[in-house]
């Protein structure tokens, strides 16, 4: 009998055809389960973004305040000192108010919308991968 | 090549894609888990590590070598942390077993057209050690190269050759005992 590099390399492979180890039939599933997992869980990093917390929209409205009355006492041609500053400033306070609500409330509500829309389209996403 | 396609998929959000990848390496992912670890429920749990972190390292394969190297070297790898014995796998000079003898080749010949051949054949990997039947699986049953081999275990090329003459001797050595066990057994 030939027993050449080849022959024998010919024939171990003969031997070896088909030998594959079998997994069980779940395991496929396990796999693609985890797999969905991971997938989630990315998912989730990219798109979650935190609402603005209440202090920091109270914070801003403050801030938004402040500029205000400072931006307006720039312009006011009073007398500096503090009462007339401060009497200036009271009758313009409703105004200050109402501007600093305004603009307080337009950028509460637009980081809302963005929120929910990440939100949905989070949902949505997650739906058509997994689906 | 597909796996270029389902690889873009996947990464493109797809993950669907990726049960095309499971499908196809599945099974030889398994074998080679099984061959290191020798334990059904062992090798299937490093099985979905290495799935996992495939799909986890996918951004950066940059086919760079073969993708079914490149995962099977994460499933090597995963299978051996699994089994924290690197002795096994030691990169090692050994003399080199000697050539097949007629007697062996002939017992090997005589299976070749048995039904159960695949379950001989099994039997026999399992009474191997698990660095040789790993070598002569990846070799013979999954054709890789001597370089692929070297690229999936970290071995010397050397190393590989050797390893794998030895492997193969042991392997005609032992179906030839399993085949006289087998007359006796029937005498």
């Amino acid at each position: 009998m030939n027993t050449s590099e080849e022959h024998i390399d010919k024939l171990t492979k003969k031997l070896m055809n088909g030998t594959f180890e079998q997994p069980s039939p779940s395991l496929n599933t396990r796999i693609m389960a985890l797999i969905m997992g991971e997938k989630r869980s990315l998912i989730r990093k990219c798109y979650i973004k935190r609402m603005p917390s209440l202090s920091m929209v109270i914070g801003c409205f403050v801030v938004y305040m402040m500029l205000i009355a400072g931006v307006a006492s720039l312009f006011m041609k009073q007398s500096e000192t503090m009462s007339n500053l401060l009497e200036g400033l009271k009758n313009i306070f409703p105004m200050l108010l109402t501007i600093g609500t305004c603009v307080s409330l337009f950028f509460f509500f637009t980081q809302l919308d963005n929120w929910l829309n990440t939100k949905e389209s989070m949902k949505t996403n997650v739906g058509k991968k997994i689906g | 090549m597909d796996e270029q396609k389902w690889i873009m998929h996947i990464l493109a959000g797809d993950t669907q894609s990726f049960s095309c990848l499971v499908a196809k390496y599945e099974k030889m992912a398994y074998t080679i888990a099984f061959r290191i670890l020798e334990n059904r429920e062992e090798a299937e749990e490093a099985v979905q590590d290495a799935f996992v972190k495939m799909y986890r390292a996918l951004p950066d394969f940059q086919f760079e070598s073969k993708f079914s190297t490149w995962f099977y070297r994460i499933v090597y790898r995963t299978a051996l942390s699994a089994l924290r014995q690197q002795r096994n796998f030691a990169d090692y000079e050994e003399a080199g077993a000697t050539d097949l003898t007629m007697a062996e080749m002939d017992a090997a010949s005589s299976i070749l057209e048995r039904e159960d051949r695949k379950e001989i054949i099994s039997g026999v990997l399992k009474k191997l050690p698990a660095d040789e039947s790993l070598l002569l699986t990846l070799y013979y049953l999954e054709e890789c190269s001597v370089d692929e081999i070297r690229q999936i275990t970290d071995l010397t090329a050397s190393n590989v050759k050797i390893k794998l003459f030895r492997g193969r001797k042991h392997f005609y050595e032992t179906l030839q005992k399993m085949m006289k066990q087998e007359v006796s057994d029937l005498l």
